[in-house]
């Protein structure tokens, strides 16, 4: 029994879970922020990009990875507050505004990747180092996932539990759910709306941001045109499925996650075709959507922009 | 490129569906994306010498583009060195495809300004590569990569036996193995990702009857074929979690990230295509050798024939151990730790892969 389970190699399969779910993860904690306050963030994408792109560049310049995580998210937050100047303030349509940053990422570093990194073939900045726990790093199991890692993943771990404090225990989170929800009783009430929810898209941006690092500075240490790969869509999904939560967002990632990582081993067995790997996520995707996806409910007046009266 | 019209489209769309359901909003954002990616980055380099008749030739590219640091940037370097060959008079640009759709468009742009002679890199562009050559027979045409039963003369494929060069860097592994298991991360399961899979570990059981094989190929994923090097990292990362100590990386950026892997975790390493060594300094410390095809030397010479009107009537320029087209690279870093007995095996093995007294066990299906 032990040896078959052995057999299975459960704990790579859970660390690699855990690792493919952080970005999804950070990407969605970002993606629920801002839209409990009453902001679509479909620009997840391209904010994961720029992050991820920015991050790797001064990282490379500065010889330093953390200076290159703590410049992803900064990266992050401008980008994202390009999102709330243009749908806060300018009330431009909130998909047109995610759209053009998705847009927009993609170009932009793809130029300055072609132009000042492609041709020089150096040695990147390398990755974040792995940490280990003493002595919890050697229970079975649990050590080799949650006790040994890089920093990024850890911090998934901790943001989800902060996300969600600041969400359901702290007056801010009253407010920013009171904005999405119903922005013109919030004001009454004498919350500034245009600030909430500035602060909350701004702080989406640091989310997504780190998300971004994960890919050039955690996992790469490199960076590839479109380096993301349409995870921060996947992200979105994630934030649905979890229902604007931060639990169900990380549980929804692990599950996106989780199919890549079984998916993968399934091409051991032979009677399975190879093409079917590759279709899992996918259909895992459908039967999600379609199957639990019904009951849920958005906050009331996300993607409306607010005008004062 | 015509991103303006796309964009104006794409912004209309995105204004009007906003009252629609979320996943509207979601695939909108992927298929915005997607359009604007279609259009690849291109570029020139050089200029021809002004007494000769300039020949100009285009190169495109696959999704892996010329940052996979091995086949892609190999077969541009093919491309620069005809130019740099001033009796070729070779004028060159490339175009990078960003989606399997580009592949058809990226030609016909050369095609449509007039290209003497387009290059195309991979088996992937195989089929949109030889409508392309019948419906321009004035164009020369040559593909990386891809041999055709009965191809029209312009166009001729350039064939590499990957698997000698995978049996080559097997074996080695298989002498270098501690823990008996060796691992491979693929790229797509076309014929050239298979013969580099198929030779290895055929030549790992070579000198290690014994030696276990763990491997993977990539499914078809789009933009991200050899082009995803998160998820060949965290396969092999898994393989090594199976008991592998040896890891082939054979997938562009897809098979890098298996390098990456190996570093990370103090693992050996096979790096595919070119000398990673050299051009891929970040798995340098796990790259026990390279299994080489010599792409560079393909492409110039498909060039230099079609300058001087040497065009292989046949269709197929075949590279193989015999005419130095395939090979394993130094072991650098591992020179010092690989014995004179395993190096002297080596070398055999190559010399009977030469004079044909060894088969891979490559047959194609």
């Amino acid at each position: 029994m032990i040896a078959a389970l052995q057999s299975l190699h459960l704990t790579e399969l859970g660390y690699l879970t855990l690792l493919a779910a952080t970005p999804l993860t950070l990407a969605a904690l970002g993606g629920l922020m801002c839209e409990r306050s009453g902001v679509v963030n479909i620009a997840l994408e391209g904010i994961m990009l720029t992050g991820a792109f920015v991050g790797y560049a001064a990282a490379l310049a500065t010889h330093n990875l953390w200076l290159g995580v703590l410049a992803a998210m900064l990266a992050g937050m401008a980008i994202a507050a390009l999102h709330a100047a243009l749908s806060i303030s300018l009330l431009v349509d909130q998909i047109v505004s995610g759209t053009v940053i998705n847009i927009l990422a993609v170009g932009i570093t793809g130029v300055y990747y072609r132009t000042y990194i492609q041709e020089t073939s150096t040695v990147g900045p390398g990755i974040l180092p792995t940490w280990h726990i003493p002595l919890l790093d050697r229970l079975p199991f649990l050590g080799q996932i949650f006790f040994q890692g890089q920093a990024i993943t850890w911090a998934m771990l901790l943001l989800i539990v902060v996300v969600h404090v600041v969400l359901f225990h702290t007056v801010w989170g009253l407010r920013t759910r009171a904005c999405g929800e119903h922005p013109l009783a919030a004001d009454t009430v004498g919350i500034n709306v245009y600030l909430v929810r500035y602060v909350n898209v701004i702080a989406s941006g640091a989310l997504a941001g780190l998300g971004g690092a994960y890919f050039s500075l955690q996992e790469i240490g490199n960076f590839l045109p479109n380096i993301t790969g349409g995870r921060g869509f996947i992200a979105l999904a994630a934030m649905i499925f979890g229902r604007w939560t931060p639990a169900g967002a990380f549980l929804a990632s692990l599950l996106f996650a989780g199919a890549d990582a079984v998916g993968a081993r399934i091409q051991g067995f032979h009677n399975i075709p190879y093409q079917f790997l590759g279709m899992l996520p996918y259909v895992l995707t459908i039967v999600v959507v379609a199957g639990a996806m019904g009951r849920s409910i958005a906050p009331a007046a996300v993607g409306r922009p607010y005008k004062k009266q | 490129m015509d991103d303006s019209g796309r964009l104006s489209l794409v912004t209309r769309e995105g204004g009007r569906s906003m009252r629609h359901s979320r996943f509207r909003f979601v695939s909108l954002g992927v298929v915005s994306v997607l359009l604007l990616a279609a259009c690849g980055g291109g570029g020139t380099s050089g200029s021809p010498a002004a007494s000769c008749k300039t020949f100009k030739v285009g190169l495109v590219t696959d999704v892996g583009k010329l940052s996979d640091k091995s086949f892609n940037a190999n077969a541009w370097k093919g491309v620069q060195d005809a130019q740099a060959d001033s009796s070729l008079c070779v004028q060159a640009h490339f175009i990078e495809s960003n989606q399997p759709t580009d592949y058809q468009k990226n030609i016909q742009t050369f095609v449509d300004q007039k290209y003497d002679m387009v290059v195309t890199v991979g088996f992937l562009l195989g089929d949109d590569t030889l409508a392309a050559a019948k419906a321009n027979p004035g164009v020369k045409m040559a593909i990386v990569d891809f041999a055709y039963d009965s191809p029209p003369p312009n166009l001729v494929g350039l064939v590499f036996k990957e698997d000698q060069a995978g049996f080559l860097a097997g074996a080695l592994a298989g002498l270098m193995t501690k823990s008996g298991t060796i691992a491979g991360v693929y790229g797509l399961k076309i014929p050239p990702v298979e013969k580099y899979r198929v030779g290895y570990e055929n030549g790992a059981k070579y000198t290690n009857p014994s030696v276990k094989t763990l491997g993977i190929y990539q499914p078809p994923s789009g933009a991200k074929s050899f082009n995803d090097p998160d998820w060949g990292k965290a396969r092999a990362l898994d393989f090594f979690g199976q008991g592998a100590d040896i890891v082939f990386g054979a997938g562009g950026n897809t098979g890098n990230g298996a390098l990456l892997a190996a570093v990370q975790q103090n693992k050996q390493c096979v790096g595919v295509d070119v000398d990673q060594f050299v051009s891929y300094p970040d798995a340098d410390p796990c790259l026990i050798t390279s299994a080489e095809k010599h792409i560079a030397v393909a492409v110039k010479t498909a060039i230099a024939d079609a300058v001087k009107a040497q065009w292989p009537s046949s269709g197929l320029l075949v590279f193989e151990a015999k005419n130095g087209g395939v090979g394993i690279s130094a072991y650098h870093n591992f020179d010092g730790k690989i014995s004179a007995d395993i190096k002297a095996k080596i070398q055999d093995i190559l010399k009977k892969l030469a004079d044909g007294s060894l088969q891979t066990g490559y047959t194609a299906s």
